[in-house]
């Protein structure tokens, strides 16, 4: 039985169909990278997986996963701005799972040991991505719905951020995350689904990928008709 | 639950007790001191000062702990600090729980606060009223219709989820029961038992109930009335798109 069995997915606000006929799986140990244009609708598959958008039609099944269990990261959600970082994760932690974790280690490990105490309002783009990190990475999650993860990451972050991914992968745990990065997907995932107005327009594995277009971005320029020239700056 | 409501509670009484101050200040200078003569100018503790007291705390328990409960539920859906709770793993229902928890709180809050303010006139002002008997029913009604209106708030927050068009529907709902109650309320009689307007015309001592059976009717009307806005909160929260 796979972890997650996607079949028939679709969702229309209105008129307007965001997703239609998505289907997929994935099991335990792997991970899912999902790619496509501005608009494609994985924000919208992903808040679907993770329950917090209900599908017009179709079933998600989390096998054997319970709420608990799934880590998220989405754009549009915050921590507490007049809390400290520190203040924000005990919170977030307490609230959710109701039990203490070690967190000055944590801390330190993710670069915010000096910032710890300082509110999370006068955070850095790259510093809250970096709590964000913290707060699904700490608790021992079984399922990971990562939407553009590294955004505003530096570097040495990203390099640590693919590590854990990889750490935790051979751990058994299991990722589903969109981003825009194919260089960086290509590095982490398993299998790669490339949608476009809200249809999966191919799914391919990773060796599929490199054999056929030798790299992600290949595939995503060929798939997509894109020339080498960005289109919106042309 | 209690432990979330527990956690989250100082940041609903900062907001809460800023509202009041602006509240109070605004009341003892623009109202009270027209209305409450012989409190302010003679220090005498009368019925009209306890009307006025009364009245005042109407005010609160349906503008301002609601206001407070409206404004940072739907702060939490808008700088997406509930969505990171509920998609981490948190259950819709205990999110709904625990705010109702948070609304139980500052309406005990707020029955605290109205006996700490009678029990300080009484003590520092010449009495020539004291009706034992109202203080404690006008207490009571202070938790029971601060739980009743920030429920509602509650509800209707987590429902709609926008600041903007909860307060429009809050509000707006209050003054179009009080234009009915006010327009028809002498020719037809059950417009008076709209469950806003007659919480506060209880609460502002224009109905005293007399008998203990005098509360079955206000009963029977504001608590289904409350339930089924509750129940509702649950129902399509648990289904809503977040």
């Amino acid at each position: 039985m796979h972890l997650i069995e996607i079949r028939n997915l679709s969702k229309q606000y209105g008129t307007k169909t965001i997703l239609q006929n998505i289907t997929f799986s994935l099991n335990s140990g792997e991970v899912l990278g999902i790619l496509g244009p501005n608009g494609a609708g994985k924000t919208t598959l992903l808040k679907i997986i993770c329950g917090l958008v209900k599908p017009s039609d179709g079933q998600v099944n989390l096998n054997g996963i319970s709420p608990y269990q799934v880590a998220t990261i989405f754009e549009d959600q915050r921590f507490l701005g007049h809390l400290s970082g520190i203040k924000n994760m005990k919170l977030i932690l307490r609230t959710i799972y109701e039990k203490e974790f070690p967190l000055n280690e944590k801390f330190q490990k993710f670069g915010l040991d000096d910032s710890k105490k300082v509110k999370y309002k006068l955070y850095s783009s790259g510093m809250k991505r970096k709590l964000d990190l913290m707060s699904i990475f700490v608790s021992g999650k079984q399922l990971f719905v990562l939407d553009e993860p590294t955004n505003a990451l530096d570097i040495d972050s990203i390099i640590a951020f693919n590590e854990q991914v990889i750490s935790l992968k051979n751990q058994g745990k299991s990722f589903i995350i969109a981003s825009h990065r194919a260089f960086e997907l290509e590095k982490t995932c398993d299998f790669f689904l490339l949608i476009d107005k809200g249809a999966v327009v191919a799914e391919m594995s990773k060796e599929e990928v490199l054999r056929k277009f030798n790299s992600l971005e290949h595939a995503y320029r060929s798939i997509f008709h894109k020339s080498t020239t960005n289109n919106f700056l042309a | 639950m209690i432990r979330i409501a527990r956690i989250e509670l100082v940041k609903y009484v900062r907001a809460f007790v800023l509202i009041i101050i602006c509240f109070v200040l605004s009341e003892a200078i623009f109202v009270s001191r027209i209305e409450a003569k012989n409190f302010f100018q003679y220090g005498i503790f009368d019925f009209d000062t306890f009307k006025i007291v009364n009245s005042s705390f109407t005010t609160l328990v349906t503008s301002a702990i609601p206001f407070t409960i409206m404004l940072n539920i739907c702060n939490e859906f808008s700088n997406g600090y509930a969505l990171k709770l509920i998609s981490n793993g948190l259950p819709r229902a205990s999110y709904c729980t625990s705010k109702f928890i948070l609304a139980g709180a500052l309406a005990t809050i707020s029955m605290l606060l109205y006996i700490l303010i009678i029990s300080f006139f009484l003590t520092i002002q010449r009495t020539t009223y004291f009706d034992k008997a109202i203080f404690i029913s006008s207490s009571i009604q202070t938790l029971v219709f601060s739980l009743f209106f920030s429920s509602v708030a509650a509800s209707i927050s987590l429902l709609v989820r926008s600041w903007q068009y909860t307060i429009l529907i809050y509000y707006g709902y209050v003054v179009i029961e009080s234009l009915i109650a006010y327009r028809f309320g002498e020719k037809i009689s059950w417009v008076t038992y709209l469950p806003f307007h007659f919480s506060v015309s209880i609460f502002q001592l224009q109905t005293v109930p007399e008998h203990f059976s005098d509360y079955w009717l206000p009963a029977c009307i504001v608590i289904p009335f409350c339930l089924v806005i509750v129940w509702s909160c649950y129902h399509f929260f648990k289904k809503a798109d977040l």
